[in-house]
């Protein structure tokens, strides 16, 4: 009965939400996307106020400048530029005080010690000349146009707290960065649509997202002791009440680890990082006035207990080939039913659905689906390892425990 | 128009045995999800005349699990359909709640204990600063060169 139970739920949960990202996206496509404008003609604003464009760097030495020339090369005509050296112990201090002589939008803010991207991003919020941040990270360069993009949502609505973009990986030279332009584009680009359409999105993207100062300051800025500082914001800021939006036309080009070293750590600072968030706010959450928080956190909760039932099921399935199990804890072996093979094809239309969405942002998307037949067995195992190893760490983790920067893998350059 | 991606593509910069590694890798996952197929495949091989005792390996598909898994694709669609346009219809073209007043430079420079008026002018026009924090994390010096701004006041959270 419990070998049952959890080899159906470990079947029937990866279904349900594939249709329902699947139903939410094609939703979202109908709506906003399809004959709607192209990147590069983005509608008119009412006002053009001052923007401020947000880099934190910690030892950002050889991405820097590219960063730099990219944020000044927005179309969008009033912006200044904040970026925040957040003790690097290269030469990106150097640099940036050296490129404020050729960009005169940028100004330096300098941190003698790692403070952390939340304190980063926070002080340059205090600095800002601007009701209107736009924050991305010192390796990400982004697109001519996605200031404007985002603008116009925040300026289409006075409720709108934050907006976040679509990040784009660079790094594509290996089967794990090629895994990655699957993934963006037909797990998270598909996630954030559906989410959009039901009113409440998950987080923003840390590494491209549009920011109402005044909301920030209701919620009292970014939180300095959380793993993922943007989940963190995402929460609070909905939880009171400001409208979190996502826009597929903000393109921001990241780096992402192209080795299993970088990506675990990656992934488990994500998975602890959900994990503190929906620690710390599940009981505010449970209010009716943030009743349309709950499918949020309800699906978050089903996703945990998904890794810990599939590494119940591994769990029992060795134990099975070494000693005999009374039959209520029966696992049946990995024969291929109807359910394999309805999995497996649900699998592939989403990432066909999702390379057709895509292609009206980036040419040539469809070659990466040769390689992105790896991505369930490889991320449903990531993330059910970084699941069961980060839950615990979030549920134990020292109350106000600062964090702070970590230089991650950056691919193959 | 498409985006011109600023892509880096090098596979070249990877080992021999990596390139090697990750294209039988990507075959064994096809296969894997081929394998998936097998109940499909043995249906048709049947259907055209291969004897199905030795083809059809698998368990035989079970009605009521087909029609649960419909039901699930069917309820998917229709609760994601109804909640996203009860959204849309409530609030995609008005806004509920009012917006507060914009926060104030000075609002901001309270929350993180900033309150003396050059100290934020500094802060709001300086080109290159320094800011310094306690073991705390609280701001409590901000330098601008070429001259020392303010007073270092280690340790203390200015209001």
């Amino acid at each position: 009965m419990v070998g049952r139970f959890l080899l159906a739920y470990a079947f029937y949960y990866p279904l349900s939400m594939a249709w329902v990202w699947i139903f939410g996206a094609l939703t979202y496509y109908l709506r906003r996307e399809r004959n709607a404008r192209t990147r590069d003609l983005p509608p008119d604003l009412p006002s053009w106020p001052k923007a401020t464009l947000v880099v934190p760097c910690h030892n950002e030495g050889d991405n820097v400048r590219e960063t730099l020339e990219y944020l000044a090369g927005q179309i969008y005509p009033n912006f200044e530029i904040i970026a925040v050296n957040d003790g690097s112990k290269d030469n990106t201090g150097d640099i940036l005080n050296e490129l404020t002589a050729v960009y005169p939008q940028l100004r330096v803010i300098h941190f003698p010690k790692n403070q952390g991207k939340a304190m980063g991003l926070s002080m340059a919020a205090l600095a800002s000349n601007s009701e209107y941040l736009i924050c991305i990270d010192g390796d990400a360069l982004l697109d001519p146009y996605a200031t404007h993009w985002l603008m116009w949502h925040l300026l289409s609505g006075e409720r709108v707290g934050a907006v976040t973009g679509n990040p784009r990986i660079r790094n594509r030279s290996s089967l794990l960065g090629r895994l990655q332009v699957g993934e963006f584009s037909s797990i998270i680009g598909l996630i954030k649509r559906a989410q959009r359409t039901s009113g409440r999105i998950f987080t923003v993207s840390g590494v491209i997202a549009g920011f109402r100062r005044t909301a920030l300051h209701q919620v009292g800025f970014w939180s300095k002791d959380m793993m993922t500082e943007d989940i963190d914001v995402s929460w609070r800021l909905q939880m009171n009440h400001w409208d979190v939006r996502y826009e597929p036309n903000a393109l921001c080009w990241i780096l992402m680890p192209e080795t299993i070293r970088g990506l675990w750590k990656q992934r488990l600072r994500w998975a602890q990082g959900g994990a503190e968030v929906s620690k710390r706010y599940f009981k505010s959450l449970l209010t009716w006035r943030r009743r349309r928080m709950w499918p949020v956190i309800f699906e978050y909760l089903l996703s945990v207990f998904w890794s810990y039932d599939m590494l119940g099921i591994l769990v029992l399935s060795f134990l099975g080939t070494v000693v005999p199990l009374p039959p209520w804890l029966y696992v049946a072996g990995p024969i291929p039913t109807w359910f394999g093979a309805i999995l497996g094809t649900t699998c592939i239309v989403q990432f066909l659905f999702s390379i057709l969405i895509d292609r009206r942002y980036e040419d040539r998307i469809g070659r990466q689906f040769i390689w992105i037949i790896w991505y369930p067995l490889v991320y449903w195992i990531l993330g059910m390892l970084t699941t069961v190893v980060g839950v615990p760490k979030a549920l134990f983790k020292r109350k106000g425990t600062r964090a702070v920067w970590d230089s991650p893998d950056r691919g193959i350059r | 128009m498409r985006a011109e991606a600023p892509i880096i593509a090098r596979p070249e910069r990877q080992s021999r045995v990596q390139k090697v590694a990750s294209f039988v890798m990507t075959v064994f996952a096809w296969l894997l999800w081929a394998y998936l197929w097998l109940p499909t495949l043995s249906v048709i091989a049947a259907v055209f005349g291969m004897p199905i005792n030795q083809i059809l390996v698998v368990r035989r598909p079970d009605e009521i699990s087909l029609l649960i898994i419909f039901l699930i694709m069917l309820t998917c669609n229709i609760v994601v359909s109804a909640w996203s346009s009860y959204n849309y219809v409530r609030f995609a073209k008005r806004s509920r709640r009012r917006r507060p007043n914009s926060a104030s430079h000075e609002e901001v420079g309270k929350v993180f204990g900033i309150s003396d008026a050059a100290t934020l002018s500094l802060l709001l026009e300086g080109r290159q600063l320094s800011l310094y924090f306690d073991d705390a994390g609280r701001l409590v010096n901000v330098e601008g060169p070429p001259a020392k701004v303010a007073r270092k006041r280690s340790g203390r959270k200015r209001r």
